[in-house]
């Protein structure tokens, strides 16, 4: 544990883990630009301390040792001075790189080692809870493959260190490490691979998942003391609880927002489309933003009937019921800086915000004091029941004001009533009927598309779409909706916010990009209370998908960036290439389907050919090879015998010497080979200690062989009849017969060579 | 032998079951890529030394004998049979007879190509006389992160080893008729076995027996010659150990048997070297007995003996004196070794039974508390050595520690 350190690698090894290991972290808090400075930084400062340290001599050891204090006297300062500026986190990351920056300066021993590996892995362990991106994983692995390098180094310096011969002179020489370390580093990340592949992803319990939530302070003192809530612990007069029963819980505000253009969209992506959230959620959800419930014709607004300003010290805010087991926790980050909407999925129940007080409104639209920063991490804890796919609030919301959601635009046409009474009467008498069949309606007949840029709008662009364009983005298909469930009198509101479906499997977040904004629609039924619809076909609502492992996610996410990649560069050389390489490819699936089907076909001819008289004969071909066997291993032993019985009425020499090779074949085979230099005498001894009960038979052999051999005397008659029954009970002696033992026999071989 | 828990084999074993933990608890993908990677760090780790082994075949050989304190160079031949070539292989044998921190010596080697075989050497020094079986030598290997091991013997050869106990140089040591006396009525001639080398001739003088006179020289010269003898009183030494298993005392190299049996071999080869006939004696477990003889071969057979003794007999040392008076000649040196394990009571006998024998004792007393980490008495306190002081034997007092070459100066 506190041997020294001896070999050059092990050095390189430790730099090259906390270097990972930092920039890891770097790219896990910051953007990537500040990261790459960073983590330059840092590995200048550990590679300084590390070169300092090999080429240290010992009257700069004391030196060292004093600089070593100082940084750590230095990182607690760093520390407690980030805790107030930056948070926890930036300063317990800051102290232990300060830390090992110091300790590199005295690295000596193995003891060193073991702590650089320890704040390594703190440090990845936090990037890796931390990071989001997908390209992360390749931090790990840069992690994964230098700790291996370092093992591997540390374990050659601990033989270095032990070894009394041997390869010593030629690793303490250069950096060469005895082993393949390119084919090792894949084959382990192969391996690695086929694990996270085939690891099961259970349902996750989220211990002390919720609440969550930082990095930024959303307080806002004018809020809160319209909120006129000020007592530290969120009690009161328990209107938190209680949203839009007014009794004083908050102060209603003017409508919100300046409205949604329907002809205009929210998808107004131009160039680049970044990740503008990461959500963490066991499903894909309808993250609602802003809800309208007054439409002109042209805009949709948002009436803010019902809006209070909440307070809780702490940012943890009580929505509605209090939730049970099971309900879907979301935590959001926010990547991009979004407007003030706290998104969430209907309905919220529980949320813990970075900030003491938020506004809510009858609908359920929460609302920061500021725009949402990037960086922030909220988490929601939302109800979510599901009736015929759709999900919906529960229970109903009693104080439902629905003649809002009842109005209709100034001048609609009875052309749109018409049709909305044609599509109800095709259902059956209920509400949700009437409105799953106005979902399909709009979904199975119209197209989405966001190539309304150039349409030239009249002024009810809800009619247009219905009658004229039938294709539009997802804003006319909810406004349409809305508008046709108001117009059969079911209360019906637009939802605007995103649409996250978007799962990564390789950081486990949901990602939303800017184009995932999208509208939907919410219509009150009885007795469910609001239940969200999807009218805009080439969508689908959100449904969990519980998957226990990885791949298919994994494959998805593939095909989906692929294709995305693909349509950004449909005219671009290399995808005409891979256009050919995936013809060539289908081509040989579908030549390697007909194969297998004649194999299979074949296998079919054969199974029958078995099942009628072919397993008779198999089992009689086997019958006989068992029975050829067993005959063999019988006769053998007869057959040496009758050998050696030939020999014995001729020359004494020949005779014995063809026994003791005869024994020397025996005992080879059971493990026991004679290296040719060791004498008779000797492997008799061998002998003799692992077969005892032949032992007076080798030494009856082995005598008259030696007497013969190396002896003048002549061996009677009587004693050659002697030799054979040696043999004789040797080779028929029941000594099992170990595998392997050849391959020592040829090593034996090679040592006299 | 318990195996250690804190290894870092164990340790991310322990590390993954964490990781995975906590990315079941939070979900967090990239958490489960780290299981993943440790997971198949650790598989890796574990099955590529099996594989390392494989087709890997170990032998040893080195020297049958060597003294204590001799550097002696044993070579490890690594052959590999496999197809593929093998990394970072070790051997690691079992030398009972090096120092305690080296007996488990370990050979490395970096690489063994395809069907290829590499020697290896290193130097072992022989910490302590005795006869010691090598082995056996295992293979094992942690290919390649050095986290988890794999090992089996290889050579099931188990040599012995045989370490002679070290010799130092004695000067002087008062065995009777050391050097040469001239038969000029210095010593009595009538000693029992005695034995007479012819050393010259001379004038007669009054008082030369006639039966030496040389007749042959006499009729050349005309006048009277006598033949001149080299005589030695006695030319015979007995050994004698004491392996009485309360014998004893002290550790390792430092303890009173190993001091004795030095002490042994040295005297035994000043003796022979100077043409004394030397025999050895000790009562153990069994009975070690070299007879008379000389020279070389004969010393060979005295170390031999020596290298293999061992305190653990039962018989009491007085009691030893007593046996072995039996086949000592008369008149002849008995070197005694007193371990201080014995009283004055105990030997009466046996000293006196070897002053009826006319035997001459040297007598090698052992500080017995300085070996075994006691008060040390002074001389004049022990009744044994004044006894034999007063028998006027040669006495040396060995002690722990002591340069024994220049105790016997």
């Amino acid at each position: 544990m506190t041997g020294p350190i001896t070999y050059p690698p092990v050095y390189l090894g430790i730099y090259l883990l906390l270097l990972s290991a930092a920039t890891a972290v770097m790219f896990a808090v910051a953007t990537p630009f500040t990261a790459v400075v960073y983590a330059l930084f840092w590995g200048i400062v550990f590679a300084a301390g590390i070169i300092a340290c090999r080429r240290g001599r010992e009257e700069q050891q004391e030196q060292y040792r004093q600089l070593t204090t100082a940084s750590a006297v230095l990182a607690l300062i760093l520390c407690f001075g980030s805790l107030t500026m930056s948070g926890v986190e930036t300063g317990l990351v800051l102290l232990l790189l300060t830390v090992q920056a110091g300790r590199n300066l005295v690295l000596s021993t193995r003891r060193d080692l073991n702590f650089a590996c320890l704040i390594s892995l703190v440090l990845i362990l936090y990037a890796a809870g931390t990071a989001k991106d997908a390209y992360f994983i390749g931090f790990i692995i840069l992690y994964a493959l230098a700790g291996m390098f370092t093992f591997m180094a540390d374990h050659i310096d601990a033989r270095l260190n032990h070894a009394h011969g041997g390869d010593r002179q030629m690793l303490g020489r250069g950096m060469s490490l005895p082993a393949k370390g390119i084919g090792l580093a894949c084959l382990t990340l192969a391996l690695a691979f086929v694990i996270y592949l085939i690891v099961p992803r259970l349902q996750s319990p989220r211990i002390k998942a919720m609440p969550s939530s930082s990095n930024w302070n959303y307080d806002n003192r004018h809020w809160q003391t319209e909120a006129n809530r000020p007592q530290p612990n969120g009690s009161g007069n328990g209107s938190e609880n209680s949203p839009g029963k007014g009794s004083g819980a908050g102060i209603p505000v003017a409508p919100a927002g300046n409205g949604l253009d329907v002809t205009k969209g929210s998808i107004q992506v131009q160039g680049p489309n970044p990740i503008v959230l990461n959500l963490q959620s066991d499903r894909p959800v309808y993250a609602r933003g802003e809800v309208y419930d007054i439409f002109d014709g042209l805009n949709w607004h948002d009436s803010g009937t019902g809006a209070v300003k909440r307070y809780h010290q702490e940012g943890r805010f009580a929505l509605g019921p209090m939730p049970a087991l099971g309900e879907t926790l979301q935590v959001y980050t926010i990547r991009h800086e979004l407007p003030t909407s706290i998104l969430a999925a209907y309905r919220p129940a529980q949320l813990a915000f970075p900030g003491n007080v938020i506004e809510t409104d009858a609908a359920m639209t929460m609302r920061a004091p500021y725009r949402l920063r990037t960086g922030t991490v909220y988490s929601v804890l939302s109800r979510i029941d599901e009736v015929a796919r759709h999900p919906f609030s529960s229970p109903p919301d009693t104080s439902t004001d629905n003649e809002r959601y009842l109005s209709l635009y100034p001048g609609i046409s009875a052309r749109l009533r018409h049709l909305a009474d044609d599509i109800a009467k095709q259902a059956s008498g209920d509400d949700f009927s009437r409105a799953t069949a106005i979902e399909s309606y709009l979904q199975e007949r119209y197209a989405y598309t966001q190539e309304t840029m150039m349409v030239t709008w009249t002024k009810d662009p809800v009619e247009q779409f219905l009658f004229d364009l039938k294709a539009g983005h997802c804003e006319l298909f909810a406004s349409s909706m809305t508008m046709l469930l108001r117009s059969i009198g079911i209360p019906a509101r637009l939802v605007n916010g995103f649409y996250i479906h978007r799962y990564n499997p390789v950081t486990g977040y949901y990602e939303a990009r800017a184009s995932d904004r999208h509208a939907w629609v919410e219509a009150y039924i009885e007795p469910h209370g609001w239940v969200t619809f999807e009218p805009t076909s080439s969508f689908e609502l959100p449904r969990r998908k519980q998957q226990l492992f990885v791949a298919s996610s994994l494959i998805n996410y593939v095909d989906e960036n692929m294709l995305d990649l693909l349509r950004q560069h449909r005219d671009s050389l290399w995808v005409k290439i891979l256009h050919a390489i995936w013809l060539a490819f289908m081509k040989l699936k579908i030549a390697l389907a007909a194969t297998c089907l004649q194999l299979l076909l074949l296998s079919h001819i054969i199974l029958n050919w078995f099942l009628g008289w072919g397993w008779k004969a198999l089992l009689l071909l086997s019958a006989a090879g068992i029975a050829a066997w067993q005959f063999w291993l019988f006769y053998e032993p007869t057959w040496r015998l009758a050998k050696l019985r030939r020999a014995l009425s001729g020359d004494q020499s020949i005779f014995l010497r063809l026994c003791y090779r005869e024994m020397e074949h025996f005992f080879a085979l059971r493990g026991l080979p004679r290296a040719p230099q060791i004498t008779a005498a000797e492997y008799e001894q061998f002998l003799d200690r692992r077969f005892k009960p032949l032992s007076g038979h080798v030494e009856t052999i082995t005598r008259f062989f030696q007497q013969v051999v190396y002896g003048t005397e002549v061996v009677s008659t009587i004693q050659m009849e002697e030799v054979f029954q040696a043999v004789e009970k040797i080779l028929r002696s029941k000594v099992p017969m170990p595998g392997g033992t050849f391959r020592q026999f040829r090593f034996w071989k090679g040592q006299q060579a | 032998m318990t195996e250690r828990l804190v290894t870092r084999r164990n340790i991310l074993i322990v590390l993954a079951a964490l990781f995975f933990l906590i990315a079941w608890n939070r979900d967090v993908n990239l958490l489960y890529g780290m299981f993943a990677l440790v997971s198949a760090t650790v598989i890796m780790a574990i099955i590529l030394p099996r594989f390392a082994l494989n087709g890997v075949e170990a032998v040893r050989t080195l020297p049958s004998a060597a003294f204590e304190g001799e550097q002696i160079e044993i070579r490890v031949a690594m052959a590999n049979t496999g197809r593929a070539a093998r990394f970072m292989l070790e051997a690691v044998d079992s030398i009972p007879a090096a120092p305690p921190p080296e007996r488990e010596p370990l050979v490395f080697a970096g690489r063994i190509g395809g069907r290829k075989q590499r020697d290896f050497t290193y130097t072992v020094t022989c910490h302590k006389r005795g006869c010691y079986t090598v082995g056996p030598l295992r293979l094992r290997s942690a290919y390649p992160l050095g986290i988890a091991w794999s090992e089996r013997e290889s050579d099931p050869h188990l040599p012995d080893l045989l370490v002679y106990p070290a010799i130092f140089r004695i000067s002087s040591f008062p065995l009777l008729a050391t050097g040469s006396l001239i038969s000029s009525g210095m010593e009595s001639l009538a000693r029992a076995g005695g034995s007479d080398d012819f050393f010259g001739t001379r004038e007669y003088r009054q008082g030369d027996s006639l039966r030496h006179i040389h007749w042959p020289s006499t009729a050349r010269h005309d006048r009277l010659i006598v033949k001149e003898f080299e005589i030695r009183a006695s030319t015979e030494a007995t050994l004698l150990l004491d392996l009485h298993h309360e014998a004893d005392a002290g550790e390792e190299r430092e303890s009173i048997l190993e001091y004795g049996v030095r002490i042994a071999a040295s005297i035994a080869g000043y003796a022979l070297e100077r043409g004394h006939t030397v025999q050895l004696a000790g009562f153990a477990r069994q009975t070690h007995l070299v007879p008379p003889g000389r020279g070389h071969h004969h010393l060979a057979q005295i170390l031999d003996t020596l290298a293999r003794v061992d305190a653990d007999g039962k018989i009491p040392y007085h009691e030893a004196i007593n046996r072995a008076a039996a086949f000592m000649r008369d008149g002849s040196t008995a070197i005694l070794f007193f371990s201080g394990n014995g009283t004055l009571q105990d030997h009466l006998f046996s000293l006196g039974l070897l002053r009826a024998k006319r035997l001459r004792p040297v007598a090698l007393f052992f500080d017995r508390p300085s070996f075994s980490g006691g008060r040390t008495l002074p001389e004049s306190e022990d009744p044994l050595l004044q006894e034999l002081f007063a028998m006027g034997a040669p006495v040396y007092v060995v002690s722990q520690g002591n340069d024994l070459q220049e105790l016997f100066a």
